[in-house]
């Protein structure tokens, strides 16, 4: 594989577009063989990430539109998620701690957790109105 | 996401298959308390064609373990891919369940503590 790959969606801050968008990045990365161990991290982070907006980036009850970018080089694979609600930066939330036993276990903020340390970059910046997270997986 | 439930020598065994992510956890959890709420406290939730567990499907497991617990209960996971143990690993769920190579470890450790 020499050339850059592409794939752009949009899609609304709703639940049922979950399923949907997971099947269109799985089945991006598996027709670029990308090796089944790092499309299964991807599809993992873009579970969470595509949650967390659902879950907490708005405050009404409209619908919001929201782009997925994923984007193939040799050397890595990158996508990155754009939304238009309230500033959320993932990279500077406190990590939970998982060393608690089960009674004192939580669930908070783990896909986060998940995310910064499955993928090998994740950088955030505010965009004017936008949130604009990226993550990075690099290929062996 | 599928659930199948069976039983092995008299012991739930409850195999997943798919993607236990977001879309995935309701009928997950729905399912365990299905299970629950019929008095069964201890059962081994197999792993063999899970193809990730994100937290929402995390976040099942740890409820449905912390209702089995008051009963003296307990869910025996198996049958991980490393990559799905990787993710027990670093969210520490790996030093709150009891992991096992296979199915039939998972049975034998039931029986022993019976």
């Amino acid at each position: 594989m020499t050339s850059s790959q592409h794939l752009t969606l949009h899609f609304s801050n709703s639940a049922e577009e979950a399923p949907r968008i997971a099947r269109r990045v799985e089945y991006f990365l598996h027709d670029h063989q990308i090796p089944d161990t790092i499309i299964n991290k991807l599809l993992l982070c873009v579970d969470e990430l595509i949650t967390n907006i659902i879950a907490h980036a708005y405050t009404d009850k409209e619908e919001h539109a929201v782009l997925l970018e994923c984007r193939l080089s040799d050397s890595a694979v990158e996508l990155e998620l754009r939304d238009d609600g309230v500033q959320f930066d993932p990279t500077t939330q406190t990590r939970p701690n998982t060393q608690l036993t089960l009674e004192n276990r939580d669930i908070g903020g783990l896909g986060i957790h998940l995310v910064m340390t499955l993928m090998d970059k994740v950088e955030y910046q505010r965009e004017g109105d936008f949130n604009v997270l990226k993550i990075t997986k690099i290929l062996d | 996401m599928e659930i199948k439930e069976d039983k092995i020598d008299g012991h739930v065994v409850v195999s997943l298959s798919g993607r236990i992510d977001s879309t995935a956890a309701v009928e997950f959890e729905e399912k365990l308390i299905e299970i629950i709420d019929r008095g069964v406290h201890v059962m081994v939730i197999d792993f063999l064609r899970v193809q990730f567990i994100s937290s929402a499907g995390l976040r099942v497991l740890l409820l449905a373990a912390k209702k089995v617990k008051p009963y003296g209960g307990k869910l025996l996971l198996c049958d991980m891919s490393k990559d799905v143990r990787e993710v027990f690993d670093i969210s520490g769920f790996s030093s709150i369940f009891e992991i096992h190579e296979n199915v039939t470890n998972a049975v034998t450790a039931i029986k022993k503590t019976n």
